[in-house]
């Protein structure tokens, strides 16, 4: 299974009726198992393109198109959505059961399949628990395990952990490199934090601003599970450094942006 | 050396009293209404005193006046409600949701919606007749505007976040309808009913005043022209009673309905 995203471009007309372009001939391949982040400045169009490649977007030129598929397999994609997106009225377990009741799977093998990813991203106990009872790192591991029950072939992730304060999202990145390394899927993660982007990724791809274009590409060379280690640290840094370099003039110039969205 | 002491600058909007403070207002409230009539100020045609309505409420329950009345009207308010809510429901349901439904059926409904409905009676008793048909439709339209009005903006403004993550899930039309849409929307459309409760009463003692043999609004009506003033109370306070069942049940179905809604 490889994700192609082919020549795409997206533009949105305003309300004056002037052309916006977002996303600039973007090029991309996601290749079996692998961790691919992108990274920058808001405005820079990463949720975008990530909403494209979900079919919730239609891209204005090219397309993206998964190829190397079994014959005959139509390709599913799990998304974790950053505000988490959980349904109010259904507790954990129901919310977790939504794309599964959409896929028709019998209700016995439901609760197998939702026990067996409640008790991976650490819920057990809260299976009737409402998402307003629940801590936002909670709520976004209930997004976690909604997205991987269904087994898709694809895993996109815009800015999960975005809306979590930074100690619950250091412990959730964490918990993130665990669970990637029992499932390896193929992952796209949009991020505007550079330095969880070198913790997470195999490559990490560098989007420009207005309209975005891939900037640079870089390849994290490190072990996902060595990268907490000290002795990683200064190559870390490095990297962060080098991504930093790249997009701060681009940041700066988002902060001066007075209608700056995603 | 001066002391500046720290007082709650909140208390004045922050105090609370006991629940009896109500209930021994209302006591006080009765005890002077009573005190009033016995010293004959008032004459008891214009102003029975609240022990006389008692007991003339006490007669007529114990002489079947008042359960025959109250059954027709309950079976009258209760057809016409749930009639006219499940239409409103759905009416609003398919407005809200499709843009081919919304172009066509709106203009209608917002045509339709400033009239006053009991204006419609003559007119219904013409087509339908004097008997409960035309007293049913008469309440059904009346819960129908709030109901469908409520259901449609409720629908509108679901958050689409939640419509995309059930669309991620490959979710059919039918599905994202049922288990998203309409539990989102739930809070409003229950707004709606409340509103439309209010409505009912209105128009049942409306219908039944212009045209009934039996019904508190006509029981009402039958002792007002005989200045049987309190009897005509007692009705009155059957009626009151009624009212206040009535949005007892509905935040009862409300609690239950939206658990989640905190």
């Amino acid at each position: 299974m490889k994700l192609v995203i082919d020549n795409v471009s997206k533009s949105f007309v305003n309300r004056n009726g002037q052309t916006l372009p977002v996303l600039q001939d973007i090029n991309l391949t996601v290749n079996e198992e692998e961790f691919v982040a992108l990274v920058g400045p808001s405005g820079c169009g990463k949720s975008t393109l990530l909403n494209i490649v979900a079919g919730l977007l239609a891209p204005t030129g090219g397309s993206a198109y998964f190829t190397h598929l079994p014959d005959g397999h139509v390709p599913r994609t799990g998304i974790v959505f950053q505000e988490t997106g959980l349904f109010p009225w259904r507790s954990v377990h129901d919310n977790i059961a939504f794309g599964l009741e959409a896929m028709g799977v019998p209700k016995a093998e439901q609760k197998e399949r939702i026990a067996h990813y409640i008790s991976l991203v650490g819920l057990t106990g809260f299976e009737k628990a409402l998402p307003h009872h629940l801590s936002g790192g909670m709520r976004q591991r209930v997004g976690i395990a909604r997205a991987l029950v269904i087994n898709p072939d694809l895993l996109l992730m815009d800015e999960p952990f975005s809306a979590l304060d930074a100690q619950t999202r250091t412990i959730m990145q964490e918990e993130l490199v665990t669970l990637w390394d029992k499932t390896r899927l193929s992952t796209l993660y949009v991020t505007h934090n550079i330095q969880e982007a070198v913790m997470l990724a195999d490559r990490v791809v560098l989007l420009s601003r207005r309209p975005g274009k891939i900037n640079q590409i870089l390849t994290i060379a490190i072990p996902r599970a060595e990268r907490e280690q000290t002795k990683h640290a200064e190559q870390i840094a490095e990297y962060i450094r080098i991504i930093w370099e790249h997009i701060s003039k681009d940041a700066r110039a988002a902060l001066m942006e007075v209608d700056g969205h995603d | 050396m001066t002391e500046f002491k720290i007082t709650d600058k909140m208390h004045s909007w922050q105090k609370t009293y006991p629940a009896w403070v109500s209930v021994a207002s209302v006591i006080v409230l009765l005890v002077i209404w009573e005190l009033i009539c016995r010293s004959g100020v008032v004459s008891s045609l214009f102003l029975p005193s609240p022990t006389d309505i008692l007991s003339a409420l006490w007669l007529m329950l114990t002489g079947g006046e008042i359960s025959t009345s109250l059954a027709a009207s309950m079976y009258r308010i209760a057809l016409g409600f749930v009639l006219g809510s499940v239409i409103g429901l759905a009416v609003g349901l398919f407005t809200g949701t499709s843009a081919l439904i919304d172009r066509i059926g709106s203009p209608i409904v917002n045509a339709l919606y400033p009239i006053p409905k009991i204006a419609l009676l003559p007119l219904f008793i013409l087509w339908l007749g004097i008997g409960e048909l035309s007293k049913v439709t008469i309440i059904a339209l009346g819960v129908f505007f709030p109901v469908a009005m409520n259901t449609y903006s409720g629908v509108k403004n679901v958050d689409p976040l939640l419509i995309k993550v059930a669309v991620s899930f490959n979710a059919t039309r039918w599905m994202t309808l049922k288990k998203v849409v309409l539990p989102a929307a739930l809070p409003m459309i229950f707004a709606g009913l409340r509103l439309a409760a209010g409505t009912s009463l209105l128009l049942l003692v409306a219908a039944e005043m212009i045209a009934a043999q039996e019904g508190i609004g006509a029981l009402i009506l039958h002792y007002g022209d005989l200045m049987i003033t309190d009897r005509l109370m007692a009705g009155v306070i059957v009626l009151s009673l009624l009212g206040l069942v009535f949005n007892l049940l509905l935040q009862w179905a409300e609690n239950r309905a939206i658990p989640w809604n905190k």
